[in-house]
C-alpha cells in the first residue's frame, strides 16, 4: 500500500496532496421487541484524494483503487480550478513528518468474539427488558462494532497505517399505557474494549423501572429554572453548547466570530474548566493520529473561566497562526476531514451533589442526555428524564425535559461544578457537516446552571 | 448479477441482490469564499438470503469481493430475523420520471457560475453576510434482482442547490438562514432560492420580544416536518409491529383534524423520493397514511406487512420502512389570510433540537432558530431565545386553525403552512 500511494502522489501537481484509504469490517445487530430485526456483516472499502492549490481544495472519493494516479490528477485539477479564482496562499500548518505503522491497542477485540456470542449477549439483555414488567411492551437493542484499517499518506512524506476500533450499544425499554409511550435505556461504547458492553444487567433493570415510572410522570412545566445537569447532560451541554464554538473552521474566515472567540476572553466563573482530548484511551473518538496525520493531544479550551484554546485542522491553525491540535476528522473515506471534537470534558470541581441541591427552592435535575443541537449562539438539548427539585430536595419524576438557552449566558450562569466524574461513551455521535454519526465522547461531573429555559406547557 | 444470484441459491432458499453505483460532483462556497470541488464515485452490493425462515444480509463496497459478500451473508443466516415472506416476483412497473439528461450535461464551470451568482445576490443585499452555497449533481443507477424472478434497473439524476448565510453581530447575535432545492430535474433558475433566502434575512433584521405564554403559531413549510415527525414515526410499520406505536390497532380511527391528510407519493415526477419499486422489489404507488384525519395506513415493507397481515406498501429500504415523498395537501386559506388573522403570534421557519424528543409520546420541543413575531397580521421582527412545545397527537387533533393553499416542495416533502392555536412558548422571563 505504501508504495502504491506514494507512487500515485508523485503525480500531484498541487501545494499539498494526501491519500486516505480505509477498509472497515462491521458487525451490527438490532432487536426490536422479540425479533432480531437486523443482523449484518459488511465490508466498507474506499479511499480519497484531497489536494490544495492556491488556497482551493479538490476532493475525489472512490471505492476502487484502479487508476489512482488519475484520481490524484483529478483532485489536483479541481483544486487548481478553485485556486485560479481564489489566488490565495495555500495554508497548511507545519507538522512533523511521521512514518509509522501502528497496531491497535485493544483490550478485548470484537473480532475475537464470535457472532453467536454477540447475539447471545444481546438476546439476554433483550430478555431482561421484555421480561421486566407488563407495561414494557417492546425493546430496541442495537449493537455495532467496526474495525477500520486506515492508510494515510501525503506529499510531506507522512505515511501512517493505523487500526481504529469503534464499539457501541444502545438498549431501550419501551413502555406503553394507553396512548402514552415512553422509553428509557442504557448506552455505552468504547474504542478499545468489547467488554464495555458486558455486565450491564443492573443498569438495564434500573432503566426498565424508570420507563415504567415515567408512564405516570407528568410532563415538565415550561419556564425558567435553576437546573442541575447530571454528568451525561453536562457532557451533552459542553459538546453542543461550547465544543462546536471551539472548532476553528467556523472562525477562520469570520471576523465577527474571531472577535467573539478572542483568546483571553472570560466565558465563565473561575470554577469552569473545559478541554477536549484525543488521548483518553478507550473513549470513543480517541486515536493516536487524526485524519491529517497529526498527533492528537489534550487541548485546553477554557481555563478558570477564560478562553485559552480551540480545536484546529492544519489549515485552520495556519490561517490563525496557531498550533494544529490533531482535531481534523472524517466520518469515513467519502468525506474530507473537518475540525471535530474527540472527548470533550468539563474539569472536575469541588461541590457535592448535596451542596448543589441545598439552596434551590424550585429547580430541575436533568438526567441522561437524549440529544441536542446548536447554531453557535443558541443551544437546545433534551434529557431522557428529570426530577423536580423542591426546597433543596429531589422531588417528583418528570418527562419531556428540553433545555434551551444562549451559549454565552449559560456558560456564565454555571455556578457550581461537582466533585464527581463520569465519561459518557454513548453509542450515538456528532452530526456536524452531514458527517454523522462520528464517534465522540464526553466527560463531566454534575454541573449547576442558573436561569435555564425549559420547554413545555407554561 | 445472475452469477452471484446463482451461487447464492446454492446456500439459501431465496436470494436478493441489490447493486448501486453513483457519481456526484459538487461545488461549494463557505464564508463567501469558493472552497472546494468534490467528485465522489460510490458503488455497493448488498446480498440478502433467506433460509429456513431466517434472513441474513451483507453489504460490500470493495470491487471483486463476491466471496466476502457471500460468506458474510451466510454467516448471519443462522441468527437472522425470522421471516415468513417471500421476495416478490416479476411484475409490471410504472416508472416515474427521475432522470434528466440535462443534469449530466451541466459543466463544472456552469456550477461555479451558479454558485457565484447566488453569493453575489446575497452580497448585493448585505455584504456582511457570510454566504454558503452548494451546487451538486448526481447520476446513479440501482439494480435489484431476486431468485423469484424480479429484475429491474433504475437510472436517476439528482440536482441540489443549497444556499444560505450567517450574520454575526455583537448586538443581534447569530443569524443563520439556509434553504435548498432538490429534485431529479435540472433547475438552473436560482431566482426562487435567492428570493426566499434574502426575504428571510430581511424579515430577521429587527429583533422582537416575546413573553412566555400560549400563542397562535404558523409553522412554515420548512418547519412543518418537525410537527408531523411523531406521526410518521408512529405510522412506521416497524413501530406498529413491535408495539412502540400508539397507532397500533387504530386503522380507520379518526385521530386528527379532518382537514389533515398525509400522503406518501412515490409517483411524483421529478421528486427525489420517487421510484417505480422499493428496495425490496415491491411496486410503489400514491396512497394516504392519514386521510382527512383518519389513520388510513402504515408505512410497510415485506417484513412488517407480513407481521401485521397487511399488503406491503412499497416503502421497503435497507433499514425497515421509510417514506418515499410525503405530501400534506393544502387547505382553504391563503398564507396571507392566515397571517392577517393573527393579532399576536409567531411564524416559525426553523428550529433546533425538535428531533431530539420521544416521537412515540408525540411531544415536540425545539428552540426557535428562525422565527418572527406576528403583530396585527404583520411580521415585525425576529424572535430569539425561546422555545416552542407542541404535542403532535393532541395539537394536530384539536388545535389546527388553518392549512394554507400554498405548498412548497423541499427534497422529498411537500408541505403547506400550518397554523396551530395555543402553542406553548417558553422564554426568558426578564
Amino acid at each position: 500500500m505504501k508504495e502504491l500511494v506514494f507512487r500515485a502522489l508523485e503525480g500531484a501537481n498541487a501545494d499539498y496532496c494526501e491519500i486516505r484509504i480505509e477498509e472497515t469490517h462491521q458487525t451490527s445487530l438490532v432487536y426490536r421487541g422479540r425479533n432480531l430485526d437486523d443482523i449484518a456483516q459488511s465490508l466498507n472499502f474506499g479511499g480519497n484524494v484531497r489536494a490544495q492549490k492556491d488556497g482551493g481544495w479538490g476532493f475525489v472519493s472512490f471505492n476502487s483503487l484502479a487508476d489512482l494516479e488519475q484520481k490524484v490528477r483529478l483532485a489536483c485539477e479541481q483544486a487548481a480550478a478553485i485556486g485560479a479564482v481564489k489566488n490565495e496562499k495555500s495554508h497548511m500548518a507545519d507538522v512533523a513528518v511521521v512514518v509509522q505503522e501502528i497496531a491497535a491497542e485493544v483490550l478485548t477485540h470484537p473480532k475475537g468474539i464470535t457472532l453467536e456470542e454477540k447475539v447471545n449477549i444481546f438476546a439476554r439483555y433483550n430478555d431482561i427488558i421484555l421480561g421486566y414488567h407488563p407495561s414494557i411492551t417492546s425493546s430496541l437493542v442495537r449493537y455495532f462494532d467496526r474495525s477500520t484499517q486506515i492508510f494515510f499518506a501525503n506529499t510531506d512524506g507522512t505515511y501512517i497505517s493505523q487500526e481504529k476500533v469503534d464499539i457501541g450499544c444502545g438498549m431501550r425499554a419501551i413502555a406503553t399505557r394507553g396512548s402514552i409511550t415512553v422509553q428509557e435505556g442504557v448506552s455505552t461504547g468504547s474504542s478499545n474494549d468489547f467488554a464495555c458492553v458486558l455486565g450491564k444487567e443492573d443498569e438495564l433493570r434500573k432503566a426498565c423501572q424508570l420507563a415504567v415510572d415515567l408512564l405516570a410522570a407528568p410532563t415538565v412545566k415550561g419556564g425558567e429554572y435553576t437546573v442541575i445537569l447530571d454528568p451525561s447532560m453536562a457532557g451533552l451541554f459542553v459538546h453542543e453548547a461550547f465544543g462546536h464554538l471551539s472548532e476553528a473552521d467556523s472562525i477562520t474566515e469570520n471576523e465577527e466570530m474571531r472577535q467573539i472567540m478572542t483568546l483571553g476572553k472570560r466565558f465563565g466563573g473561575e470554577i469552569l474548566n473545559i478541554y477536549d482530548t484525543g488521548l483518553a484511551r478507550g473513549n470513543r473518538g480517541s486515536s493516536l493520529y487524526d485524519d491529517e496525520g497529526v498527533p492528537t493531544e489534550r487541548t485546553d479550551l477554557i481555563k478558570e473561566g477564560v478562553l485559552v484554546g480551540r480545536l484546529h485542522s492544519r489549515e485552520s491553525a495556519a490561517k490563525m497562526g496557531e498550533k494544529p491540535t490533531g482535531s481534523a476528522r472524517a466520518l469515513d473515506y467519502s468525506f474530507p476531514p473537518i475540525v471535530r471534537m474527540r472527548t470533550t470534558c468539563i474539569g472536575r470541581g469541588s461541590s457535592s451533589f448535596a451542596e448543589m441541591l441545598q439552596d434551590i427552592e424550585l429547580g430541575i435535575y436533568a438526567v441522561g442526555g437524549y440529544g441536542g443541537e446548536t447554531n453557535g449562539e443558541m443551544f437546545t438539548f433534551t434529557a431522557s428524564h428529570g426530577y423536580m427539585i423542591r426546597q433543596g430536595k429531589l422531588a417528583e419524576l418528570v418527562k419531556d425535559v428540553t433545555l434551551t438557552g444562549n451559549v454565552f449566558t449559560t456558560l456564565a450562569n454555571i455556578d457550581m461544578v461537582g466533585d464527581d466524574y463520569l465519561y459518557d461513551n454513548n453509542a450515538g455521535g456528532c452530526g456536524k457537516g452531514s458527517q454523522s454519526p462520528l464517534a465522540t465522547s464526553e466527560g463531566s461531573p454534575h454541573v449547576r446552571v442558573q436561569k435555564v429555559v425549559i420547554g413545555g406547557a407554561n | 448479477m445472475k452469477d452471484l444470484l446463482s451461487r447464492a441459491a446454492t446456500v439459501a432458499e431465496q436470494a436478493e441482490l441489490f447493486q448501486y453505483n453513483a457519481e456526484r460532483q459538487a461545488v461549494s462556497f463557505e464564508s463567501s469564499k469558493l472552497k472546494e470541488i468534490t467528485s465522489t464515485e460510490e458503488q455497493s452490493t448488498t446480498l440478502r438470503l433467506i433460509k429456513e425462515g431466517r434472513l441474513g444480509s451483507s453489504t460490500v463496497t470493495k470491487p471483486q469481493s463476491e466471496d466476502t459478500l457471500l460468506n458474510y451473508a451466510t454467516n448471519t443466516l443462522k441468527y437472522g430475523s425470522s421471516v415468513s415472506y417471500k421476495f416478490p416476483g416479476a411484475t409490471q412497473l410504472a416508472q416515474p420520471s427521475v432522470y434528466d439528461a440535462r443534469v449530466t450535461r451541466v459543466t463544472q464551470q456552469e456550477m461555479l457560475d451558479m454558485a457565484t451568482d447566488l453569493v453575489s445576490a446575497l452580497h448585493a443585499y448585505d455584504p456582511n453576510i457570510k454566504a454558503m452555497v452548494e451546487v451538486a449533481k448526481q447520476r446513479g443507477t440501482y439494480a435489484l434482482a431476486n431468485s423469484a424472478g424480479f429484475s429491474a434497473v433504475c437510472e436517476y439524476t439528482t440536482w441540489l442547490l443549497g444556499f444560505g448565510g450567517e450574520l454575526v453581530s455583537e448586538r443581534d447575535g447569530f443569524l443563520f438562514v439556509h434553504d435548498y432545492i432538490a429534485g431529479t430535474d435540472y433547475e438552473g433558475q436560482t431566482d426562487l432560492l435567492k428570493s426566499r433566502v434574502i426575504e428571510s434575512f430581511r424579515l430577521a433584521r429587527s429583533i422582537a420580544t416575546i413573553k412566555p405564554g400560549q400563542y397562535p403559531v404558523i409553522f412554515a413549510p420548512s418547519e412543518v416536518g418537525s410537527v408531523v415527525s411523531p406521526l410518521l414515526a408512529c405510522l412506521n410499520g416497524r413501530a406498529v409491529a413491535r408495539g412502540f406505536s400508539p397507532f397500533k390497532g387504530r386503522l380507520g380511527e379518526l385521530g386528527f383534524d379532518p382537514r389533515l391528510s398525509i400522503i406518501d407519493d412515490a409517483t411524483a415526477n421529478g421528486a427525489v423520493g420517487s421510484k417505480a419499486f422499493d428496495r425490496e422489489g415491491t411496486p410503489t404507488s400514491k396512497w394516504a397514511l392519514i386521510e382527512r384525519g383518519t389513520i388510513a395506513s402504515y408505512l410497510l415493507d415485506l417484513q412488517t406487512a407480513a407481521e401485521l397481515n397487511l399488503a406491503p406498501t412499497g416503502n421497503g429500504s435497507t433499514g425497515g420502512p421509510v417514506p418515499n415523498n410525503i405530501i400534506i395537501p393544502g387547505g382553504s386559506s391563503s398564507y396571507d389570510e392566515m397571517l392577517a388573522g393573527i393579532d399576536e403570534g409567531i411564524l416559525i421557519e426553523g428550529s433546533m433540537g425538535a428531533w431530539a424528543g420521544n416521537p412515540y409520546g408525540g411531544q415536540v420541543s425545539g428552540n426557535i432558530s428562525l422565527g418572527y413575531k406576528i403583530e396585527k397580521g404583520r411580521l415585525v421582527g425576529r424572535v430569539k431565545d425561546c422555545m416552542f412545545s407542541v404535542n403532535a397527537f393532541t395539537d394536530l387533533r384539536d388545535n389546527i386553525s388553518a392549512l394554507s393553499r400554498e405548498q412548497i416542495w423541499r427534497g422529498n416533502t411537500c408541505y403547506p403552512y400550518l397554523a396551530l392555536q395555543g402553542v406553548n412558548i417558553s422564554a426568558k422571563e426578564d
